[in-house]
């Protein structure tokens, strides 16, 4: 209940600012996915706009958990009753454990992607272990964006190889892009060392979404 | 790099093909042009009439097939997926 609040208090409202942008992003490429997915049929463009929907999904219950929890700090007075405490803890519990299975869904599916797995049963499995460790562990924080990073590693050396072989811009900013995002979940992990990590990290994921919107914006100007 | 065309390259030159001759192309003429078995062809044509990016019309010299607005649609979008899908590798 001590990390419940992990940003500093003058930065209160402006992650969920830098939030929108990364869920503006994730829409983007889940729509354009699912567009493309329309004319071929294809599943792998089926599971790119899933991927990045489910993306979406969890910075949308990120930005209502944050601005809820916020929202309720700056209403205490002097003194906080209990109940307000248990309810604080339940809307934070119940907030991040649906953001992390719904970014780890994501992350799982792009990876699944990216090294060809197209057995169900082994991203259920990944999944499965995945959120279990991630959402359920006493170390949920550092589990999740640990877990977060290793799997945005992965995923960036692969877009890295795509662009070892195109060498274009756009498949140099994608490739940026992951392992800025994959850097962001490296940072907040340190976040109970000092809120300022929170702030850092914050700062590094906005860039990579900015990344990826430059890229989007290059794509739909052709 | 690899030859074989993908499956939204072959939609592509479907489509280019009838775009070509005017939007109406015959099913022979879109065969030779198509680069595709016959069998090949016509699963694609079915689905592409499916998708209602192609319709089939029957005029007195024969059956032709002809572009729809969607099929417009997509081949102008091309260029815009063609990069999308090159940026994130999603070659299949």
């Amino acid at each position: 209940m001590a990390h419940l609040i992990v940003s500093p208090y003058w930065f209160y409202g402006v992650d969920s600012l830098f939030e929108i942008i990364g869920m503006i992003v994730s829409l983007l490429i889940a729509y354009f996915s699912y567009k493309i997915y329309k004319y071929s049929s294809s599943k792998t463009y089926r599971i790119m706009s899933l991927a990045f929907f489910f993306i979406a999904i969890s910075y949308f219950i990120k930005i209502i958990t944050n601005t809820f929890i916020y929202f309720k700090i700056l209403s205490f007075e002097h003194f906080v009753v209990m109940n307000q405490l248990v309810e604080l803890n339940m809307i934070y519990t119940v907030g991040f454990v649906l953001l992390r299975v719904a970014f780890l869904m994501g992350l799982i599916l792009l990876l699944s992607l990216a090294l060809k797995i197209n057995d169900i049963k082994i991203i259920f499995l990944l999944f499965f272990f995945s959120v279990i460790t991630a959402a359920f562990s006493d170390y949920k924080y550092y589990i999740f964006h640990l877990t977060a990073a290793i799997l945005l590693v992965f995923i960036a050396r692969y877009f890295y190889k795509n662009y070892c072989e195109k060498r274009t811009g756009t498949s140099h900013c994608i490739f940026n892009s992951f392992a800025i995002l994959a850097v962001a979940n490296f940072i907040f992990m340190f976040v109970l060392l000092n809120n300022i990590f929170y702030v850092v990290g914050e700062v590094v994921q906005l860039v990579g979404y900015l990344v990826l919107l430059s890229v989007q914006v290059r794509v739909l100007k052709k | 790099m690899s030859l074989r065309r993908n499956k939204i390259q072959i939609i592509h030159d479907i489509l280019k093909s009838i775009i070509d001759k005017n939007g109406k192309i015959k099913p022979t003429h879109l065969l030779y042009k198509s680069n595709l078995s016959h069998q090949k062809m016509t699963e694609y044509i079915q689905e592409l009439i499916q998708k209602e990016m192609l319709s089939e019309v029957e005029e007195k010299s024969g059956k032709f097939y002809m572009i729809t607005d969607k099929g417009r649609t997509f081949f102008h979008e091309y260029r815009k997926i063609r990069e999308f899908i090159s940026s994130f590798g999603l070659e299949e």
